[in-house]
């Protein structure tokens, strides 16, 4: 299932960071895109995954795997029309997406930590993978630089 | 020991699992050893087989895969990637498949593999399906 959204669809300028709910527990308003749905049934989809979904004993996909990779393209709407998720056969979720002209991987990785990494297509550019505990600033920083400097 | 395979325009062949294609796209995972392949990727020769004779062989073993794609001898050698050929004959759990070999992630770390793994399946994607089920 693709997300491509239109380009008339995409943010011109960088989005602010997330802010986190006014009260812990509240819910989070999801974009009004049309694509959310499509990303709504793919993490359905990932979260169904059963053990052994890729037959080589893969564990099923972790809720916090998944609430994290809801987080981030929450945080990030653009990311929603430019990547591909997929289950990592670690348990863990893996966003594939290309930004500019870099090639890049979010890997939320079981227990939600999360790791950026990619090339430079065409180019000798690498970002090597670096761990985050969680998603916070720092993670952010890193995300929006990466491909950067802006969203479009 | 295990011949190198020597000729860098050889096509290798790739099977991707179901669950590792999305909107036609395999994802990186695909082209990297899992934690029971011992740092080995299994592909298949297209000098002994081809995509779809390749898919066939190992569907009819009951695994599965949604689609084929390639890399060459060379793009792997690119990456730091040595192939070897591996035919597999009366093999106590592998079924027959004179075109086994394997690409030999060994030398790599897991960070580096998935960096690796990345630029594979650019190439490949770059490349095209070479087979897929519809």
């Amino acid at each position: 299932m693709a997300y491509a959204l239109p380009d008339r669809l995409m943010p011109s300028k960088p989005i602010p960071p997330c802010v986190p709910p006014a009260h812990p527990g509240e819910a989070q308003e999801t974009p009004s895109l049309p694509s959310w749905a499509a990303v709504e049934d793919r993490l359905a989809e990932l979260a169904a995954l059963p053990a052994d979904w890729n037959d080589d004993g893969a564990p099923p996909i972790s809720a916090i795997a998944l609430r994290v990779t809801r987080q981030l393209l929450l945080a990030r709407p653009p990311l929603v029309g430019l990547g591909d998720l997929f289950p990592s056969p670690d348990g863990g979720v893996l966003m594939e997406y290309i930004r500019g002209t870099w090639d890049l991987t979010v890997e939320v990785g079981v227990d939600g930590t999360l790791e950026i990494f990619g090339f430079e297509i065409g180019g000798t550019g690498k970002l090597y993978p670096k761990p985050y505990p969680v998603m916070d600033a720092e993670f952010v920083r890193a995300l929006d630089a990466a491909g950067g400097p802006a969203w479009r | 020991m295990a011949m190198s395979l020597s000729n860098a325009e050889e096509l290798l062949f790739r099977q991707i699992h179901p669950s590792g294609l999305n909107a036609g796209c395999p994802c990186s995972s695909c082209f990297m050893p899992s934690k029971s392949d011992n740092g080995q990727l299994s592909v298949d020769r297209s000098s002994i087989t081809t995509a779809e004779g390749a898919h066939e062989r190992y569907t009819r073993a009951g695994r599965r895969s949604a689609a084929v794609f390639g890399l060459s001898v060379a793009e792997f050698l690119a990456c730091g990637i040595p192939c070897f050929e591996d035919p597999t004959h009366d093999h106590p759990t592998l079924p027959d498949n004179p075109a086994h070999a394997l690409a030999d992630f060994s030398a790599h770390g897991l960070s580096s593999r998935r960096m690796v793994a990345k630029e594979l399946k650019r190439l490949a994607i770059t490349r095209g399906r070479l087979f897929g089920v519809s």
